[in-house]
């Protein structure tokens, strides 16, 4: 990965670019930048769920992330496991037992792993640097296009919780200064 | 429809690539200008339409992007026609 230069939206704001790689920032710096170095952190409370079910028979495997999806066995619970949950004997259970969709036996499919949870971003060094043009000035408020630290910007309401891609910073002459309320956590995309 | 909040890659339940949701001004619908319908909204920063995608289906979002690929759509992720998906299909 390269400085980033994904985005050409027009903001009022000073757009000051991340570089990911030795490379990119030893380049930044020869034209100019100075590039602010930072480690990069993963947040634990960043995290995002999977699944995997896996046919008996073929081997295939679904993999699920999102509990209303219908395939996986782990959410589906098999019937004949929720009759044993409820101590019951077959030969008790009503001939008129209407089976809801939602435990609908799926007797093919069996759960390898269950929901487990992850951290999903990947970069390609530990380490980045946001490129500081030599006339920012202090006080000045920019917009940071490719965050460096992680942050929680939105969730959903299933558990997962997913990184702040960009967000607007003020330049204190040493560091910059995120204009984010963490509170201020969403469940939407707009792009 | 399909969403991958890592990627920002919509896509229709058959996998077909919609597009990426970006937008580095991080607006919220709720602050987007009402319009006479309730599909869209108008963001005053790029003064383009922001369509929900809640009211839309797979078939009118690949038609729209298709004659104007530029457009801006909304997508929440507790919709009920969106499924949260972390595959990567392109």
């Amino acid at each position: 990965m390269q400085i980033t230069d994904n985005h050409t939206d027009q903001t009022d704001l000073r757009i000051i670019k991340t570089a990911r790689t030795e490379q990119a920032i030893n380049e930044a710096v020869d034209n100019g930048y100075w590039p602010l170095v930072k480690p990069f952190v993963p947040l634990p409370d960043i995290r995002v769920k999977f699944a995997v079910s896996q046919n008996k028979t073929t081997g295939k495997i679904t993999v699920a992330h999102d509990y209303r999806n219908e395939n996986i066995a782990s959410f589906i619970k098999p019937v004949n496991e929720f009759i044993k949950s409820t101590q019951q004997d077959v030969s008790e259970i009503d001939s008129n037992f209407i089976i809801p969709k939602y435990i609908t036996p799926k007797t093919e499919q069996t759960t390898v792993i269950g929901w487990t949870y992850y951290y999903p971003y990947h970069f390609e060094s530990p380490f980045a640097a946001y490129l500081i043009p030599p006339d920012l000035q202090i006080g000045e408020t920019v917009l940071l296009e490719d965050l460096i630290e992680d942050v929680v910007g939105s969730s959903w309401n299933q558990g997962d919780t997913y990184r702040l891609a960009s967000c607007k910073a003020i330049w204190d002459g040493k560091e910059f200064v995120l204009l984010h309320d963490p509170a201020n956590r969403i469940s939407q995309m707009i792009g | 429809m399909k969403y991958n909040p890592i990627t920002q890659d919509l896509y229709t339940d058959t996998g077909t690539f919609i597009k990426q949701l970006h937008c580095p001004l991080a607006k919220k619908w709720d602050g987007l200008a009402v319009t006479s319908t309730a599909m869209a909204k108008v963001c005053s920063a790029c003064n383009r339409a922001v369509y929900d995608t809640a009211k839309l289906s797979d078939s009118e979002m690949l038609t729209m992007l298709d004659k104007a690929p530029g457009t801006c759509l909304k997508v929440d992720f507790e919709q009920p026609n969106l499924t949260i998906t972390y595959a990567n299909h392109r």
